[in-house]
């Protein structure tokens, strides 16, 4: 019975350990703070601070559709 | 438009410092030259991708907040790829955002209006370049804001 338990119980410690040192190795590589999460609310958005990138979304379609139709300019002649 | 949306940025940002808790697995901070805005500009730059949908003259972009407590349940950007327009819609997750909170912060609606089930607040900026246009849906049972739609539509110059 003794010589089956010892190897057991090495088994174990051997399995606590190869985790600890596992944990020590990602130490190394600690993450950065993030920080907490962000509380926010309903409240915190202000549709105004959209306007500049709302405009800036609906130009592109005015260079999108000049780059068009200097493409197409181009196949015509 | 999306990337530089505060709602959508906190919620993307949110969702990383989530994957950092000590009991997760998968926290992206750990890889060499992270920085949180840099992660969130590259997660908002996947979702763009990946749900970019190109319909009737129009390109849009619909994602679901979930999987954390946040006041919007779904944000969605289109733009149309005919005319200078652009909107934004945000989906309030809960009914805790009320029309007097919104009357509070922006003063009298430019225009209100009864439809059948809901009541919509309307707000307006006009500049010599655009008309912009916030539509807030709000239910009139108990003045809970729903939905939140933004407009704007650039204006011709003369020139055209």
């Amino acid at each position: 019975m003794k010589s089956f338990t010892l190897p057991v119980v090495l088994l174990l410690l051997l399995s606590v350990f190869a985790t600890r040192l596992s944990r020590a190795a990602d130490g190394g590589n600690q993450p950065l703070d993030v920080g907490p999460q962000a509380r926010f609310s309903a409240d915190n958005f202000d549709w105004r601070e959209m306007i500049p990138y709302l405009s800036a979304a609906a130009a592109r379609h005015q260079s999108s559709a000049g780059e068009l139709e200097g493409a197409s300019r181009l196949c015509r002649e | 438009m999306l990337e530089n949306s505060k709602a959508l940025r906190v919620f993307v940002a949110n969702e990383i410092r989530g994957e950092c808790l000590p009991d997760k697995g998968r926290c992206v901070a750990k890889r060499e030259g992270f920085t949180l805005e840099g992660e969130v500009d590259k997660r908002i730059d996947g979702i763009v991708r990946e749900g970019m949908v190109h319909g009737h003259k129009t390109a849009s972009v619909d994602y679901p907040l979930q999987g954390q407590p946040f006041p919007f349940s779904e944000i969605a950007a289109l733009k149309s790829e005919k005319r200078q327009d652009a909107y934004l819609i945000l989906q309030l997750a809960d009914r805790n955002y009320t029309a007097a909170q919104l009357q509070a912060k922006y003063g009298a609606p430019y225009d209100t209006n009864i439809f059948q089930w809901y009541s919509v607040f309307t707000y307006r900026l006009d500049s010599a370049a655009y008309a912009s246009k916030a539509v807030f849906e709000v239910d009139p049972v108990d003045g809970a804001v729903i939905k939140i739609a933004i407009s704007l539509k650039a204006k011709k110059s003369k020139k055209d």
